[in-house]
C-alpha cells in the first residue's frame, strides 16, 4: 500500500517536472490535427500514402500516451485532387472545426491552395507532399517544405545522361502545376550544365488527350532521353502509350508514379528500366535513424511498403511531434520558430529550411526499376545498382 | 652377409622421383602454358580494374564535391566550384599514389590537363579523342610513351579523370607474373620434390633401411626387433616384422636344434660310415658309385674316384658273379628287399678279398630304386683262418685220426705180438723138434716166417703206435745214415740213383737206430716204388729252426731246433688224396700184395714216437719228398758236432718283394713273415697273377720269391718273365724238394738262390737279407 503510494507521486512528480503532462491533461482534449487527402483525381495514388502515414503516425502517438498527454486526433477530409476544393476544406478544419494543427495535402498545387489558408490563420503547415519552389516563393511565413525543391529532381538523372553520352531529350510536363514546372526548369538548368540538348519540349494540360500526339512527336525527334514531369494518371499513361508505339528511348524518367510500390504491378514490363526522382527509399542503406523500424512498423500496418510520400508525411508528422514536445505547446509561432530552427534528420534525411521555409537539407536522388525491383541508381554513394541504358 | 649397394638409378627414391619430375615438368609447362594466358588475362583485368578503381576514385572525388556543392545548394556558385575543383585535382593527385604504377589524369573538355600525377604532366591530352568516352579502357600515348587507360567523365565539370598506366609499367607485373608463373612453378615443384625426398627419407627410407639392417641381421643370425611405436603403416610392418622375427627365431631354434640332431646323427652316421668296420657304398641304378666309405676303399684298394670308374661286376670273382647279379636282379624287381651272400672281390692289387656282401635298396614312393647300399665286411681273414683252421683241423683230425688209429693198432699189435710171440716160439720150438724133412718142418717154417712177418708188421703197427720199444741213443744223424747207404742203394735197385748229401756240423739226435733203420727203408721202398723205371732218390740231412709264426700255422711242427732228414725222389709223386690218407695204417696206392700200408704208418709213428713231425711235398709226376724234423739234442754232443750260434734275425728297409706261391696258407705265412720282417709284400698265387700285379706295380720290386713248382708256369720260367720286365729283380725260389733235386732235374741252374721248405723264420730272413745283397 505504502509501496503503491509512493510510485504514484514518483510518476506524478515526475510527469510534473517534465512539464509535459499534469495530472488533469490525461483526461484533456485531444490534439486535432486536420488535412486533406486526394481520395480521387490524379493525387490519389501517392496522396494515399500520405494518408496511411499520417493515421500510422496518430496510431503510434496514441499508443505511447500521445502528445504532451494527449491524444491526436485527426481530421481528414477529401479534396479530391482539386485545390479550390482543398481550400474550402482548410478554411473548415481551421475556423470550423478549430483544429489545433494542419498537415498539408498531397502535391503543389494542393498545398499552395492549403496553404494559403493555413498561412493566413497563421498555422504551421509542414508541405508533405510539394516540391515545387512556387509554394515558398509567397514570402509565407509559417510554410515548410520536407522535399528538396523540383528544380533538384533529375539533376542525377542528366548526371547519368552526361556520363553516359546521351545527349539529347525531350521533355513533356503537366504544366498545370509548378512541380511539374519546376522540374522542367531544373531539366534546363541542368542540361545546360551537362551539355544536354533538349530537343522536345512540350507541356500539357490534359494527359490523357495530348500525349498521343506528344508521344509522336517524340519518338519523330528520337532522342536519347525522354522525361515525363506529370502525376500518376498520366504517367501512366504514357507508357500504355509508347508500348503501343513500341517505342521506347533509352532514358525514360517520370517522377512519382514510379517510386509507388506497386508501379511494376501497375504498369508491367514497360515499367523496366524507367528513371524516376525519389526522395526517400526503404533501403537498409538509408542511413537515418529509425527509418528501418519505420518501413517494418508502416509495412505491418499497411501491408506494403512505404513511398518517399509516405515516409515524407511521417517525418512531417514526427516534426510536428517533436516542435509540439520540445515547445510544449501549441502555439504555432513558437511551432514555427522552432521548426525553422530546426537542423535535423528525419527520415527524409537532413531537414533544414532556409528562410522561406523551403527545404535545403537534402537533395534527391534516382530511383530506376530494374527486373521488376527499385534499385538507387544516383548518387554513387547511394547505389544499389548501376544505371542501365 | 651385408646387402649390396644398390644403384641410385634403381632405387625406389629414384624411381619415385623420375616420375615425379616428368609430371612436375610436363605440369609446370602446362600450368605455364595454360595459365600464361589467363595470368596475362587475369593480370591485364586486374590492371584495367585499378585503372578503373583509380579512375572512379578520381571520379569519386569528384562526385563528392559535387555532392557537397549540390547539399550547399551552391553549384552554381562558380568560386565554391573552382575551390572545390582545385581541392578535387589535388586529390586526385594524391589518390594516384595508391596506385602503384598508375598515375591520375584530368583532363578538361577533351582536352586540357587539368592536373595529373606525372612528375612531368603534359599539358595537353593527346591521346584519342575523349568524347563520349567513359568507363571505358583505352591505349594511349602520354609524353610518347604508350599507355593503357581508364576514362571516367565527371559530366558537371566536363573533365575526363583518367587513369593510366604506362605499358612497361603495365607488362613488368605481367612479366613478373610469368616469372613468378615460372619460378613459382619451379619453386613449388621443388619444394613438392624436396618435400617428397624428405618426407621419403624420413617416414619411408629411414623405417625401410632400419628393415633393411634388421632383414640383413637376420642373414647374419642376429634376431633384432623393429620399433612399433610409429602408428603407421610402417609401424604395422614392424609388428608383423617383430611377429617374422620371432617366428624365425623360433624355427632357428628349432632348426639349431634339428641341424644338431641331424649333426649328432650324421656324426654318428658318418663314424659308422666312414670309420665303421664294415664298408658301405652307395650306389644308384643310373648313377653308378654314389658314395663308397673309406673302409670299403681300403678293403677293395680303390680310392673312391677310382671305383666310380669301376662296375661292380668289375671288381667281383667270376664265381660268385652269376648268384649276386641274380640276387641283385631279383632286389631290383622288387622280389626281395635285400640279400646277402659270401662274396669274393677282386683287390686292386688283384688279390681276392672275401666279404660278407648285404645288399638292399632305398627306393622311391613309385617303387623305383633310389639308390642301393651295400655293405662289405672283410671276412678274407676269417676264411683265411678257416681255411687254416679247416687245414689245422684237417691235420689234427688227421693226427687224431692217425693217433686213434696208432693207439687202436698199437693196442691190437701189442696184444697181437704177443701172440705171435707165441705162435713164432712155438713155431721155433716145433722146428727145432722136427725134422727138416719131415713136411710138418715146412709147416713149421711157414708157420714161424708168417709169425715173423706178422711181428714185423706188427711192430710197424706199435712203431706207428709209437710203443715199440726203442733205444734211443744220441746219434749222429750222418754218420748212421751214411752206414746205411749202401744198404739202401741195393734196396732200392740199379735204376735208381741214390744221392747222399749229408749237411755240414749236423746236430745231434736222440733216436734209437733201429728206428732210423725203419725209416729209411721204408721211405727208400716207397720212393723206388714210385719211381717207373729209371730215377733219383736223394737223401740229405740238415738243421733247422722253427720259429712260432711257422709252427701257429702247422700244427704238427713245434717251435725249436730241429734236424732235417729229407728223402726225396722224382717218381711219380702223390695227388691231393694220397697225401691227406698217407700216414693211414693200411693205406696204400700199391696194387694188392705189393705193400701192407704199414710203412709210412710206421715211419710217422716212430717220428712221432721221437717227439719230431714230419713234411711231405709232393705233386703228381713231379716227385716227393720226405722231410723228417727230428728235435735236436742239446745235452751233449760228440766234440765234432756242435752246432753254430744263432745269427741276429736281419730285417729289410720297405723293400717291396713279390711271393708267389699257390699254397695259400703257405702265401699268408710268407706274407706275415716278411711284413713282420718290415718288407712291403705283393702276394700272388697263381704265376700269371704275379706278372699282372708286377706289370701294373707302380714301384720298383725288389725281389721275388717264387714256389718253383706250380701250375700255369714253373717258378724259373716265371722268373724269366719277371727279370725281362725288372732286369734289376732278385730272384728266390723255394720249394718242398731239395735244391739238389730241384737243380738235378734241370728245374733251376746250380748257383741260383733257393730255400727248400719248410724253412723258418730265421731262415728266411737270412736268405731275403743275403739275395738282396745286404750281408749281415
Amino acid at each position: 500500500m505504502r509501496l503503491h503510494a509512493k510510485w504514484i507521486i514518483s510518476c506524478a512528480c515526475f510527469l510534473f517536472l517534465t512539464g509535459n503532462v499534469c495530472l488533469a491533461d490525461v483526461t484533456a482534449a485531444p490534439i486535432r490535427i486536420g488535412a486533406t487527402v486526394s481520395l480521387e483525381g490524379k493525387f490519389q495514388e501517392p496522396s494515399g500514402m500520405i494518408q496511411k502515414a499520417f493515421t500510422f503516425w496518430a496510431d503510434e502517438v496514441n499508443q505511447k500516451g500521445g502528445i504532451l498527454g494527449r491524444r491526436v486526433k485527426l481530421i481528414l477530409y477529401d479534396d479530391k485532387s482539386r485545390p479550390d476544393l482543398a481550400r474550402t476544406l482548410y478554411k473548415k478544419l481551421i475556423e470550423q472545426d478549430r483544429v489545433d494543427l494542419v498537415f498539408s495535402p498531397y502535391s503543389t498545387p494542393l498545398t499552395l491552395a492549403a496553404s494559403e489558408i493555413s498561412e493566413q490563420h497563421e498555422m504551421v503547415m509542414m508541405a508533405c507532399a510539394a516540391a515545387a519552389r512556387k509554394p515558398w516563393q509567397r514570402d509565407f511565413r509559417y510554410l515548410f517544405g520536407l522535399y528538396a525543391p523540383g528544380n533538384r529532381q533529375f539533376i542525377g538523372l542528366l548526371d547519368i545522361m552526361a556520363r553516359e553520352n546521351h545527349k539529347t531529350l525531350s521533355v513533356l510536363y503537366d504544366e498545370t502545376s509548378s512541380f511539374n514546372l519546376d522540374i522542367v526548369n531544373g531539366i534546363h538548368q541542368w542540361a545546360d550544365t551537362f551539355n544536354i540538348t533538349i530537343m522536345y519540349e512540350q507541356g500539357f494540360q490534359d494527359g490523357k488527350k495530348t500525349l498521343p500526339h506528344l508521344v509522336a512527336a517524340v519518338k519523330a525527334k528520337n532522342t536519347a532521353g525522354l522525361i515525363l514531369s506529370a502525376y500518376p494518371p498520366d504517367c501512366h499513361e504514357l507508357l500504355r502509350l509508347l508500348e503501343k508505339e513500341q517505342y521506347r528511348p533509352p532514358v525514360l524518367a517520370m517522377p512519382i508514379a514510379p517510386v509507388h510500390p506497386d508501379f511494376h504491378k501497375k504498369a508491367g514490363d514497360m515499367a523496366d528500366l524507367v528513371f524516376s526522382t525519389s526522395q526517400w527509399e526503404p533501403d537498409e542503406r538509408i542511413p537515418f535513424p529509425g527509418t528501418q523500424q519505420f518501413v517494418e512498423n508502416f509495412t505491418k500496418f499497411a501491408g506494403h511498403l512505404p513511398s518517399f510520400h509516405a515516409v515524407s508525411a511521417y517525418a512531417a508528422c514526427r516534426l510536428y511531434e517533436q516542435a509540439i514536445v520540445q515547445t510544449g505547446s501549441l502555439d504555432n509561432k513558437r511551432l514555427r520558430d522552432y521548426i525553422f530552427s530546426l537542423d535535423t534528420v528525419t527520415l527524409l534525411g537532413r531537414f533544414k529550411v532556409d528562410h522561406t521555409g523551403m527545404q535545403i537539407g537534402h537533395n534527391p536522388f534516382i530511383i530506376q526499376w530494374q527486373k521488376g525491383k527499385k534499385q538507387i541508381v544516383w548518387p554513387r554513394k547511394l547505389q544499389t545498382a548501376a544505371p542501365v541504358l | 652377409m651385408a646387402a649390396p649397394k644398390t644403384a641410385f638409378y634403381n632405387r625406389i627414391l629414384f624411381k619415385l622421383l623420375v616420375p615425379v619430375v616428368i609430371i612436375g615438368i610436363i605440369f609446370s609447362t602446362l600450368i605455364v602454358t595454360f595459365l600464361s594466358s589467363p595470368m596475362k588475362d587475369f593480370l591485364t583485368r586486374q590492371f584495367d580494374a585499378n585503372l578503373r578503381l583509380a579512375s572512379v576514385t578520381g571520379l569519386r572525388i569528384c562526385e563528392d564535391s559535387f555532392d557537397y556543392l549540390l547539399d550547399l545548394r551552391m553549384e552554381q556558385n562558380r568560386q565554391m566550384n573552382q575551390v572545390l575543383k582545385n581541392e578535387a585535382l589535388e586529390k586526385i593527385k594524391t589518390a594516384s599514389s595508391q596506385f602503384p604504377h598508375i598515375h591520375l589524369l584530368v583532363v578538361e573538355s577533351g582536352h586540357y590537363i587539368k592536373a595529373g600525377s606525372l612528375d612531368n604532366t603534359p599539358k595537353e591530352w593527346e591521346g584519342s579523342p575523349l568524347e563520349g568516352q567513359n568507363d571505358v579502357t583505352l591505349r594511349c600515348h602520354i609524353n610518347g610513351r604508350a599507355a593503357r587507360s581508364h576514362v571516367q567523365f565527371f559530366p558537371y565539370w566536363d573533365w575526363h579523370i583518367i587513369g593510366f598506366v604506362f605499358e612497361d609499367d603495365y607488362k613488368s607485373p605481367v612479366r613478373m607474373a610469368y616469372t613468378a608463373t615460372y619460378l613459382g612453378s619451379a619453386g613449388v615443384f621443388l619444394a613438392m620434390l624436396l618435400t617428397l625426398v624428405a618426407v621419403f627419407f624420413l617416414f619411408i627410407n629411414k623405417p625401410l633401411h632400419r628393415l633393411i639392417s634388421a632383414t640383413n641381421d637376420i642373414s647374419r643370425g642376429r634376431f633384432s626387433r623393429m620399433d612399433t611405436s610409429v602408428p603407421d603403416e610402417f609401424g604395422q610392418l614392424m609388428k608383423a616384422f617383430n611377429s617374422m622375427v620371432a617366428s624365425l627365431e623360433n624355427e632357428k631354434a628349432a632348426v639349431n636344434s634339428l641341424i644338431h640332431q641331424l649333426r649328432e646323427s650324421e656324426a654318428l652316421f658318418r663314424s659308422q660310415f666312414e670309420f665303421g668296420n664294415i664298408g658301405i657304398a652307395i650306389t644308384s641304378l643310373e648313377k653308378g658309385w654314389i658314395r663308397a666309405n673309406d673302409r670299403l676303399c681300403r678293403m677293395l684298394g680303390y680310392s673312391e674316384e677310382e671305383l666310380r670308374q669301376k662296375t661292380w661286376s668289375d671288381m667281383t670273382h667270376p664265381d660268385d658273379l652269376a648268384a649276386d647279379m641274380a640276387s641283385f636282379t631279383s632286389m631290383v624287381a622288387g622280389d626281395i628287399d635285400s640279400y646277402e651272400m659270401e662274396k669274393r672281390f677282386f683287390h686292386k692289387d688283384t688279390t681276392i678279398v672275401f666279404t660278407h656282401l648285404n645288399v638292399s635298396c632305398f627306393r622311391n614312393p613309385d617303387q623305383s630304386v633310389k639308390f642301393i647300399i651295400a655293405s662289405l665286411l672283410d671276412i678274407t681273414d676269417r676264411k683265411q683262418a678257416e681255411e687254416e683252421k679247416k687245414i689245422l683241423d684237417l691235420q689234427l683230425v688227421q693226427a687224431q685220426k692217425m693217433e686213434a688209429i696208432g693207439t687202436l693198432a698199437g693196442g691190437i699189435a701189442h696184444d697181437f705180438n704177443n701172440m705171435l710171440g707165441v705162435i713164432s716160439g712155438r713155431a721155433e720150438l716145433g722146428m727145432k723138434k722136427t725134422a727138416p724133412t719131415d713136411p710138418v718142418y715146412k709147416d713149421l717154417e711157414q708157420i714161424h716166417n708168417a709169425a715173423r712177418r706178422s711181428a714185423d708188421i706188427t711192430r710197424q703197427l706199435l712203431a706207428f703206435a709209437r710203443k715199440q720199444t726203442i733205444s734211443p741213443r744220441v746219434i749222429d744223424l750222418n754218420h748212421t745214415v751214411g752206414n746205411m747207404i749202401r744198404m739202401l742203394d741195393r734196396l732200392i735197385g740199379e735204376d735208381i740213383d741214390l744221392l747222399w748229401q749229408p749237411a755240414d756240423d749236423l746236430w745231434a739226435v736222440k733216436i734209437d737206430p733201429s728206428q732210423l733203420d725203419q725209416i729209411l727203408v721204408n721211405l727208400c721202398v716207397n720212393a723206388r716204388d714210385a719211381i717207373a723205371d729209371v730215377g733219383k732218390i736223394t737223401i740229405e740231412t740238415g738243421m733247422k729252426v722253427f720259429d712260432p709264426a711257422y709252427c701257429a700255422a702247422h700244427a704238427e711242427f713245434v717251435p725249436g731246433e730241429f734236424v732235417l732228414l729229407a728223402v726225396s725222389d722224382d717218381g711219380c709223386g702223390m695227388d691231393r688224396h694220397t697225401l691227406d690218407n698217407l700216414f693211414e695204417p693200411f693205406f696204400t696206392t700199391k696194387e694188392t700184395g705189393r705193400g701192407t700200408g704199414l710203412g709210412l704208418a710206421t715211419v710217422y709213428g716212430i717220428v712221432k714216437q721221437n717227439n719230431g713231425f714230419i713234411n711231405v711235398y709232393s705233386e703228381p709226376e713231379k716227385g716227393s719228398s720226405f722231410r723228417i724234423y727230428l728235435p735236436r739234442h742239446s745235452a751233449g754232443m760228440p766234440d765234432t758236432i756242435q752246432g753254430k750260434p744263432a745269427a741276429p734275425m736281419p730285417r729289410g728297409s720297405g723293400e717291396t718283394l713279390l711271393v708267389v706261391e699257390d699254397d695259400n696258407a703257405i702265401l699268408d705265412m710268407l706274407e706275415t713273415m716278411l711284413k713282420s720282417l718290415n718288407y712291403t709284400i705283393l702276394t700272388a698265387d697263381f704265376p700269371s697273377r704275379a706278372l699282372t700285379l708286377a706289370q701294373s706295380h707302380n714301384s720298383r720290386i725288389h725281389m721275388v720269391i717264387t714256389d718253383v713248382v706250380m701250375p700255369e708256369m714253373n717258378g724259373r720260367d716265371l722268373a724269366g718273365k719277371l727279370s725281362a720286365l725288372y732286369p734289376e729283380i732278385k730272384i728266390l725260389f723255394m720249394s718242398g724238394y731239395t735244391a739238389n733235386v730241384i737243380a738235378h732235374q734241370g728245374v733251376l741252374d746250380e748257383g741260383v738262390h733257393f730255400i727248400q721248405k719248410p724253412f723258418s723264420m730265421q731262415d728266411m730272413a737270412a736268405k731275403v737279407h743275403e739275395v738282396l745283397g745286404v750281408r749281415s
